[in-house]
């Protein structure tokens, strides 16, 4: 835990040396390593409105939200057609801040009583309310804590928690402690997305209107990366209806592509999945089902020789001790959980229509 | 050489020239006149002889035009009374000449001797004169004796158009951003309907309508923008003038170079040759701005009062967002309210909504000296909510909550002058992006 303390400091104070280096003289944002705060040094504009040149030196402390240590376990279990997403968070026992905020950004679809707008331009602002109403329904929040969905930036649904009772001294996850019943369920299989948290923090304010420049855009890079990213299983890929397992088997494929960049794959060995994949999705497409079949079931073979137990859908993706013997470096284990959960997926409604076709 | 053989040389020679002249002749009938017509204008003259001379004396004096070519003008064509001089104070450029004579004899009449003023009326007489022209003013219409009209080699007949895009955003300065509308000045000669056969330089000046672009408390010399390389234009007069001439095509491209204040802008054109000058109104301004919808969930005027909170002599309307920053202001104040509600709150507090955005975004000068802070409300997306001891503020026990409801939406905000009691606020970027 310290260690990653010790590298956000790290990105967080070459930020610092940056902003120095560009920074108007006088101007600075200096990590703290004692508090882990940062100090802003910058110059205001005076209150005349006559200068645009800032000349007042000025400070801000600004406390980051990081100062917590986040553990997620992802569980996603298939019933029927939907696949049921919950997730188990603690925070470190050494965590300074308490978590108050759980964000899944983006989601890319869930099960809801009404459609759920994806685009915020496709929302009126008289179906705000109601809209609310259907996504607060559509999640699993536990006690003191609320959720609620709207629509994301990159496209697709925010999902986010926050603990409801700030007003408290203890108010959210304090260190050491942990939390289930956060979750949801979706049409769409899942795929590896980001969670942001953060730990509960003072209010941030400038006694001006804050710097302008170069500091100004340092403190930005620092305010808008001011979480601890997680990666958890989220609703990823839609399921084409009607089924197309080429289709779908190319989404998945999509999907896995962006694995190594997010250091979940070693890339030679994304080459060999790929190879898979691509033959599965070429057989049913040809027409080759048996074929198709072989090639997604190789592909499971490889990934239990990662990791065992993928395909235990009741447990999340805590690194036990069991686990961590059986884990290998070629492929994150939530990530073979993810894809292995994905090709059954695959395989059982490839089943199912091979059934209705038989019954017909 | 007998005589035969020279006078056959010399008819030959003869014939040569008069099949030179022929062919001269044309040419020299294409060397075009411009020609109007004579008129008759109040001008300087003197008593008696100023009758007389009437119709034989067109003036076509332009102030400055020394006296002495006056002088030696009326001495050419004997007019001129002995021992008298004119001196030309000032023309109208229309032929109304203000003209001082003095003489050492006596004029008929009894005039004194000495010096006198025409605008007296006593030396003024309508004489016959030769129009200023209005292309190319500088080369005037000489009288001609021959056929009594005013002429001047043929002028090109320029006019000049503009053309190019009619909006563009404001510039921002501390992003060092420019945003620059190129336009195209274009130049005719009417008289052939093609570029001009001499390039010309292109003028180019910059007005600002006061009080345009949300702005109550413009004047005209407020910043208006620059033209090509000049960041900004000071005054109404020309401010550019092309370094090049116009190009093959008769055309001079520049850019305008829109000010950080949003409002009305009128980029005008012309040539030093040209007969008119083409006129541009430009907006600067963000598009997609509304004033913010009324809501039960947020406030826009004062408890109590019609007067919009925020809004000051300089900027009467401080209310305006884009449609996505609408939405996601109107779901903030929703979920605050309901957090609230939620919570057992029986007199849930009212989001206060100070300055978002000007009518036309831009620079919103909160002084109105088109300078100071304020730097990101320009383009509709922040918006200042009140979170001092006034009333409808958010209390201090709801910041955090007002921070946790705004981070589950993906908005920014952070106070802006902490601790002050009165001016104390949320600095709230709707769309977490600082603009």
């Amino acid at each position: 835990m310290r260690s990653i303390f010790s590298i956000v400091g790290v990105i967080f104070v070459s930020l610092a040396i940056i902003s120095k280096a560009y920074g108007l003289p006088g101007e600075s944002i200096v990590f703290d390593p004692t508090s882990g705060n940062y100090v802003v040094n910058y110059l205001g504009l005076d209150d005349s409105g006559d200068s645009d040149v800032p000349t007042i030196p000025r400070q801000a402390i600004f406390v980051p939200a990081t100062k917590i240590y986040p553990i997620v376990g992802s569980v996603f279990k298939l019933r029927e057609t939907e696949v049921v997403y919950s997730y188990h968070l603690s925070n470190g026992s050494n965590s300074p801040q308490s978590l108050i905020s759980f964000i899944i950004d983006p989601a890319s679809d869930i099960v809801s009583s009404s459609p759920l707008p994806k685009r915020r331009q496709d929302i009126a602002i008289s179906a705000i309310e109601q809209l609310d109403k259907i996504g607060r329904a559509a999640l699993s929040t536990p006690r003191n804590w609320d959720g609620i969905v709207w629509t994301s930036d990159a496209g697709g649904l925010r999902i986010a928690w926050g603990y409801s009772l700030l007003k408290t001294p203890s108010a959210g996850l304090i260190a050491g402690s942990s939390q289930d019943g956060f979750g949801f369920s979706s049409k769409d299989i899942p795929g590896i997305g980001v969670a942001q948290f953060r730990g509960r923090t003072p209010v941030f304010g400038f006694v001006d209107e804050g710097p302008i420049g170069e500091i100004k855009n340092q403190l930005r890079n620092l305010r808008q990366n001011n979480f601890v990213p997680r990666n958890i299983a989220v609703p990823t890929i839609a399921v084409p209806v009607p089924f197309d397992a080429a289709v779908l088997l190319d989404s998945i494929r999509a999907e896995v592509a962006t694995w190594p960049a997010k250091q979940l794959l070693d890339p030679a060995y994304a080459a060999q999945l790929d190879r898979y994949l691509a033959a599965a999705a070429d057989g049913y497409r040809h027409k080759q089902t048996k074929t198709c079949k072989e090639h997604a079931e190789n592909l499971r073979q490889m990934l239990a020789k990662e990791h065992h137990f993928l395909d235990h859908d009741d447990e999340d993706n805590e690194d036990t001790e069991e686990h961590k013997r059986a884990t290998r470096f070629t492929i994150d284990r939530l990530a073979a959980r993810v894809l292995d959960f994905d090709l059954r997926y695959v395989l059982n409604r490839m089943e199912r229509v091979e059934e209705e076709h038989k019954k017909r | 050489m007998d005589a035969r053989i020279q006078k056959h040389r010399m008819i030959r020679w003869l014939g040569c020239l008069l099949v030179l002249l022929s062919l001269m002749t044309p040419l020299v009938s294409q060397a075009q006149v411009e020609s109007v017509p004579h008129v008759y204008s109040w001008c300087g003259g003197f008593y008696g002889r100023g009758c007389y001379a009437s119709n034989s004396i067109p003036t076509s004096y332009i102030y400055p035009t020394d006296s002495e070519a006056m002088q030696a003008d009326f001495a050419l064509r004997n007019i001129l009374e002995p021992d008298t001089l004119f001196t030309l104070i000032s023309c109208d450029g229309m032929g109304w000449c203000e003209v001082c004579v003095t003489t050492l004899i006596a004029l008929p009449g009894g005039s004194p001797v000495g010096t006198k003023k025409c605008s007296s009326g006593l030396w003024t007489a309508k004489l016959p004169v030769c129009p200023a022209p209005k292309v190319n003013p500088s080369i005037p219409y000489r009288y001609n004796y021959g056929n009594g009209m005013c002429e001047r080699p043929a002028q090109q007949n320029l006019t000049i158009a503009l053309s190019g895009g009619s909006e563009i955003e404001p510039s921002n300065n501390l992003t060092s951003t420019v945003n620059t509308l190129p336009l195209i000045a274009t130049v005719i000669d009417q008289n052939t309907n093609q570029p001009p056969t001499n390039p010309v330089k292109v003028k180019v000046s910059l007005k600002v309508a006061p009080t345009s672009g949300g702005h109550d408390h413009g004047t005209s010399d407020r910043p208006r923008g620059g033209i090509a390389e000049l960041d900004t234009c000071p005054s109404d007069d020309t401010c550019w003038t092309s370094p090049n001439p116009t190009d093959s095509g008769g055309t001079v491209v520049f850019n305008f170079n829109a000010p950080e204040a949003s409002g009305t802008y009128t980029i005008s054109a012309t040539c030093a040759e040209c007969s008119n000058t083409a006129t541009k109104p430009v907006d600067v301004k963000v598009d997609d701005l509304w004033p913010i919808s009324a809501s039960t969930y947020y406030a826009l005027t004062e408890d109590g009062s019609s007067k919009i909170i925020g809004s000051t002599t300089e900027h009467s309307s401080n209310h305006y967002v884009s449609s996505e920053a609408q939405l996601q202001l109107w779901k903030l104040a929703t979920d605050f309210y309901n957090d609230q509600v939620r919570n057992g709150v029986t007199n849930p507090t009212l989001l206060h909504l100070n300055d978002a955005s000007l009518k036309w975004g831009g620079k919103f000068d909160i002084h109105g000296k088109w300078n100071g802070q304020h730097d990101e409300h320009r383009r509709g997306t922040v918006i200042d909510v009140r979170a001092n001891s006034t009333s409808g503020a958010i209390p201090p026990t709801l910041f955090e909550n007002y921070i946790d409801m705004a981070t589950k939406l993906g908005i920014d905000p952070h106070l802006e002058y902490k601790g002050d009691p009165v001016r104390q606020h949320f600095h709230t970027r709707l769309l977490n992006r600082e603009e």
